[in-house]
């Protein structure tokens, strides 16, 4: 991990009382507006949609892209091999540990052999 | 024993907190080495244990504190880790609404707490349980198995944390560590894409995300989640109306 150059002290501190105080506001607010009034039915539909729409954002690009070009070739991105694995594994045991874990031995087992 | 007064099988408070701690644990040794890589990845950049600390337990959102780090290594103005930290944390707005039907009666402290707390995997381990509950008499404690399972994440995370700050760069990047919340999520993500509309939203949800990758700010992350609900809930409407 590279290490930067001196980071005003200002900045560091300011920047990190200012996230805490976003990060705060935004699960803080709707968890204490929205309990006192009723939201439409349609908000509760889409609450059961939020992991996989959610989660599937956070995943697909950091598995599909490297360096942020598409990279499909799995000799070339040897994380949709471990991704195909860890899928298998959480299809079939709904288990998070077990799916981590699945996909991170995969990922040194290829960089072992050199793919990659 | 076949007399019992209803009052008297509600699961006790202590109950529910160990609960949701049993059931969170087996997720905290994909949260730990992502903490540490949180901790080790700010103190180095930051040049700061105390600020690697406080970063990692006080804001308490890994995936904005990556990228803010990120941005201050390209000596970018201030506003811009700022705004990054909005949106890659606007889904907490999703999380926090889906939640509050549950709060209602909550007390404010206990409301703060859980606020604080909020994160995936307290969402992803608490919301089913409120809802298993929900019209149950163990609804009114069920609120002890959420801060049970927010705990241990939040301890876990923190410990990660304080362990990385203490190293500091020393974490090889050859251990690939950063690609460990990804495969950690897919668990959760394999899960919600189990029925037709929670797949259909994964996947729209997905090849936006990689289309809009290069969007400033992780702005991408927001318009493909909602992108995602949209697709999900027009494929949920589709086969009630067809079923």
């Amino acid at each position: 991990m590279s290490l930067s150059s001196e980071v005003d002290t200002l900045y560091a501190w300011g920047l990190m009382i200012g996230m805490a105080i976003i990060t705060f506001a935004l699960r803080f607010g709707p968890l204490t507006l929205f309990s006192k009034i009723d939201l439409p039915r349609l908000a509760h539909r889409s609450f059961r949609l939020v992991i996989p729409a959610v989660f599937a954002a956070l995943v697909f690009p950091v598995l599909f892209l490297v360096n942020g070009a598409p990279a499909l070739n799995p000799f070339s991105n040897p994380k949709l091999i471990a991704a195909v694995v860890a899928v298998l594994v959480a299809w079939r045991t709904n288990h998070m540990l077990l799916t981590m874990l699945a996909g991170m031995v995969v990922i040194w087992g290829l960089k072992w052999l050199g793919v990659g | 024993m076949n007399q019992t007064h209803p009052l008297a099988v509600i699961r006790s408070p202590r109950t529910q907190f160990w609960d949701g701690v049993k059931a969170q644990i087996p997720n905290t040794s994909g949260i730990m080495p992502f903490g540490m890589l949180a901790g080790a990845f700010t103190t180095s950049v930051l040049q700061s244990e105390l600020l690697g600390v406080l970063y990692t337990s006080g804001v308490f959102a890994g995936r904005a504190q990556m990228v803010a780090m990120q941005l201050v290594l390209d000596k970018s103005p201030i506003f811009v880790p700022l705004a990054a930290c909005i949106v890659i944390n606007l889904r907490h707005l999703m999380y926090g609404a889906a939640l509050s039907e549950y709060f209602r009666h909550v007390p404010l402290r206990w409301k703060i707490l859980s606020a604080f707390l909020m994160t995936d995997l307290s969402y992803i381990v608490g919301y089913p349980h409120f809802r298993k509950e929900a019209d149950t008499p163990h609804a009114a404690t069920s609120l002890w198995y959420y801060l049970g399972a927010s705990i241990v994440n939040w301890g876990a995370w923190s410990t990660g944390g304080v362990i990385g700050a203490l190293i500091g760069a020393q974490i090889p990047p050859s251990l690939s560590l950063d690609l460990v919340p990804t495969f950690s999520f897919i668990a959760a993500l394999v899960n919600g894409m189990r029925d037709r509309a929670g797949f259909a939203a994964g996947v729209s949800a997905g090849i936006v995300a990689v289309i809009f990758a290069g969007l400033p700010w992780s702005m991408g992350l927001f318009i493909s989640a909602i992108v995602g609900l949209i697709v999900g809930l027009v494929v949920e409407q589709r086969d009630e109306v067809s079923a």
